[in-house]
């Protein structure tokens, strides 16, 4: 099989493995929903304070449920030991990482969706006319943390402390992206498109070299 | 270790447990890299060969590969379109009635048994009519009937053309139409013989083998 069709099986299968286990996705909405909500009684802020902390809290928290999701979905690949069957397929490893980069990125704009709106009300977030501008954001700040996310529970799924060694090399290598979501959400709420666009920019930038990075180092990254 | 495997052999590679035999068999996969040597597949250099010659291979390893929400059958719909199978639920009807799992279609693979989850992982391994079988300790879980259809199985496939090799820790479940035989011992062929001499002392030669490599008079 040739060019993206192994990566569309591949994230066709991972989407109907999640269709069988929503409460996965149930759970971790359930905690981001928590993280979100603990960080609005931080502090006992003023609504202008709410409105300045909650891109802040919401991208927080889609860090966090983010890194449960990861560690889980590769779990399943761990299981049965089906990542060898995905690795004996006659395909180029790098489509095998986009097949799982796609499906975890999905994962997480589903989780998104449910927990936007939820922050929104929360924290009087009053973007205007700028929410689409705010769900690009999203796609694409999102689109990079998948990547290193699905990469990085690769890593860590080949070692024996795999649920405590994928935070420690996801997050601090998500900083960026995390400043460009929180940053440019909040440019947004100020009115500040050119920052918004300077945001943007550097998790386009993010997106491009991480996701190429990524993608080529994954053959090695599992091989024994 | 040097050996060769040719076109509708059956090869049996046995020896005591952490003798090498996984290593070996996920080595000719390409599963894992060896730090030295070199392995030929139909002539040509094998370990670094692009992926698409992955499919000359077919392996049945200790781990069933199969996903536990997914039914068997679903479990090779996806193994199909991975390989891109021509004729796909023809060539998965064929490999289910040869491992004897028809019966399991429609069963998710987290509700089989040990021995039913093999059968369901050898229909996996012959899928795509590999020239190379590699069989990891095949019989592992399997009942009587099970051993016997897999070896009738495996002698078709045999008889097809199809090179197999199979690792045991037990001659006595080796299928007739074996025809040669190694004997590994910490990573390094001791013995070696044919089917015609199985029965003239392969099986005390294997015995006095394993003994030695745990210390034994």
């Amino acid at each position: 099989m040739s060019g993206l069709g192994p990566a569309v099986v591949i994230f066709a299968k991972d989407v109907r493995l999640e269709l069988r286990r929503v409460e996965s996705l149930a759970t971790m909405a359930v905690f981001a929903g928590l993280v979100v909500l603990i960080f609005a009684f931080v502090g006992d802020p003023t609504p202008a304070e709410l409105a300045r902390t909650g891109p802040g809290a919401l991208w927080a928290s889609i860090l966090f449920a983010g890194a449960l999701g990861f560690e889980r979905w590769f779990a399943e690949e761990e299981r049965n030991a089906a990542l060898d069957g995905l690795l004996l397929a006659p395909v180029d490893r790098e489509f095998l990482f986009l097949g799982k980069w796609a499906g975890a990125t999905v994962f997480l704009l589903a989780l998104e969706a449910l927990l936007v709106p939820v922050a929104a009300t929360l924290y009087r977030l009053d973007l205007g006319g700028a929410w689409g501008a705010f769900a690009v954001l999203l796609v694409v700040v999102t689109i990079g943390y998948a990547a290193l996310g699905t990469f990085f529970a690769a890593v860590a799924a080949r070692t024996t402390a795999s649920q405590l060694l994928l935070p420690v090399l996801l997050f601090p290598l998500s900083v960026p992206l995390l400043r460009a979501g929180i940053e440019g959400g909040q440019a947004l709420a100020a009115g500040a498109g050119g920052d918004y666009r300077d945001w943007l920019g550097l998790a386009l930038a993010f997106d491009v070299l991480f996701g190429t990075v990524c993608t080529m180092a994954f053959g090695t990254v599992i091989e024994e | 270790m040097s050996f060769s495997l040719d076109q509708g052999e059956l090869l049996v590679v046995a020896g005591p447990n952490g003798a090498g035999k996984t290593t070996l068999v996920r080595t000719l996969a390409r599963l894992s890299r060896p730090s030295a040597g070199t392995v030929r597949l139909g002539g040509a250099e094998w370990l670094d060969a692009p992926a698409t010659r992955q499919r000359e291979v077919g392996l049945l390893s200790h781990s069933t590969y199969l996903y536990d929400r997914l039914t068997a059958l679903e479990n090779l719909e996806f193994y199909s379109r991975l390989y891109g199978l021509a004729d796909p639920q023809a060539r998965i009807r064929s490999a289910l009635e040869k491992a004897g799992a028809l019966d399991l279609a429609d069963r998710r693979a987290g509700t089989l048994s040990r021995g039913q989850a093999q059968r369901v992982s050898i229909a996996r391994a012959i899928l795509h009519d590999p020239r190379l079988l590699l069989l990891d300790e095949p019989h592992a879980g399997l009942d009587p009937h099970s051993i016997r259809r897999l070896n009738d199985a495996l002698a078709d496939l045999r008889t097809a053309g199809r090179a197999i090799l199979l690792t045991t820790h037990d001659l006595a479940r080796v299928p007739e139409s074996a025809a040669r035989f190694l004997i590994l011992v910490e990573g390094r062929v001791v013995d070696a013989g044919r089917r015609d001499d199985a029965r003239n002392g392969l099986e005390r030669r294997y015995e006095r083998a394993v003994a030695g490599s745990a210390g034994e008079p």
